[in-house]
């Protein structure tokens, strides 16, 4: 009579034929002898064809043609995906927006008789380019203060 | 292809459809899929100009599940779920394979998801990508019979946990 041990991980390489044939044979003799055996062979093979018959998982329309142009070209778009560094840029670009097209809108609107600072500049003096130099000389501060928060925002980048 | 090396779009056009189906096992969702197969791909172009011929597809197999163990130890800080100490804990029958329908097709995924990477690891190369134990322990570096351990440990861990879903 055989002495047969608890199921091992020989009835796996048993299923996939990895086993020399001594092995084999004492894995035979296990099985001819235990339920136990043949229990968990039965849920060992169970368990992998489930997993072969697993249908191949095919990639969405047009992800080859995306990731040819991306891994032909460069890796540059990774860079892109950091969420982080997309909201840095958004913030950046809205920087450098509140810095150069605000004074400007700001300036035209002195002319309207807008009611910045720059409005009591143009009202006192009708000359264009007083307001223009008036309007841009008040904001300086302001447009340093921005162009720091661009230099912030772009800092911790590597970009 | 030149002295039985494949270009990089051959291997894409080729084997892409093998490659994410692999990545797709590994990672168990699609946008993690689409992204080890991106940077496999980056891999395989500069691997070929020191690739030589024999299993691509075991080669191909070998370079995204190193992109994804890179991945795994980069992401190790998020907390994982635990790897139950005895895996034969419920084991009722359960479907055979031949009669896999859609929802347990997506229970065995989420089986797989659970598993410990190597375990899981172990399982996708062999059973997705179809690799001998040999190939499993060189891509790996580990032992032949830590591959047939971990393959064995995997599929009843696999079993027991679709046991308890189909339960």
């Amino acid at each position: 009579m055989t002495i047969v041990p608890e199921p091992d991980d020989r009835l796996s390489g048993y299923l996939d034929g990895e086993l020399d044939a001594t092995e084999r044979a004492a894995v035979d003799a296990f099985l001819a002898e235990s339920d136990a055996w043949r229990n968990a062979l039965a849920e060992v093979r169970w368990a992998r064809d489930t997993v072969r018959a697993l249908p191949w998982q095919d990639a969405r329309p047009g992800f080859w043609d995306d990731v040819s142009l991306e891994s032909l070209g460069a890796t540059a778009p990774h860079r892109w995906r950091h969420p982080f560094r997309v909201i840095a840029g958004a913030a950046a670009a809205a920087a450098v927006l509140v810095a150069f097209v605000v004074p400007l809108e700001d300036r035209d609107s002195g002319n309207d008789g807008g009611s910045t600072a720059s409005r009591s500049t143009a009202t006192s003096s009708p000359d264009r380019s007083t307001v223009q130099t008036d309007s841009g000389g008040g904001s300086d501060d302001d447009t340093n203060l921005l162009q720091d928060v661009v230099e912030i925002a772009l800092d911790p980048f590597d970009w | 292809m030149a002295d039985g090396v494949p270009t990089w779009e051959e291997v894409a056009r080729d084997h892409g459809r093998f490659l994410y189906n692999v990545a797709y096992r590994l990672a168990g969702n699609e946008v993690d899929a689409q992204d080890l197969v991106q940077e496999a791909l980056i891999r395989v172009r500069k691997g070929l100009e020191t690739y030589e011929p024999g299993s691509l597809e075991g080669w191909l197999a070998r370079i995204v599940t190193n992109v994804f163990l890179d991945e795994v130890r980069r992401r190790r800080r998020r907390p994982t779920e635990a790897f139950p100490a005895d895996p034969d804990l419920v084991l009722p029958a359960t479907p055979g394979a031949d009669e896999i329908t859609e929802s347990l097709s997506g229970d065995i995924q989420a089986a797989l998801a659970r598993l410990p990477e190597e375990f899981r690891v172990t399982v996708v190369l062999c059973d997705v990508a179809d690799l001998s134990y040999e190939q499993i322990s060189a891509s790996l570096g580990v032992p032949v019979g830590t591959v047939r351990s971990r393959l064995h440990r995997g599929r009843r861990f696999l079993r027991a946990a679709l046991a308890e879903d189909t339960a």
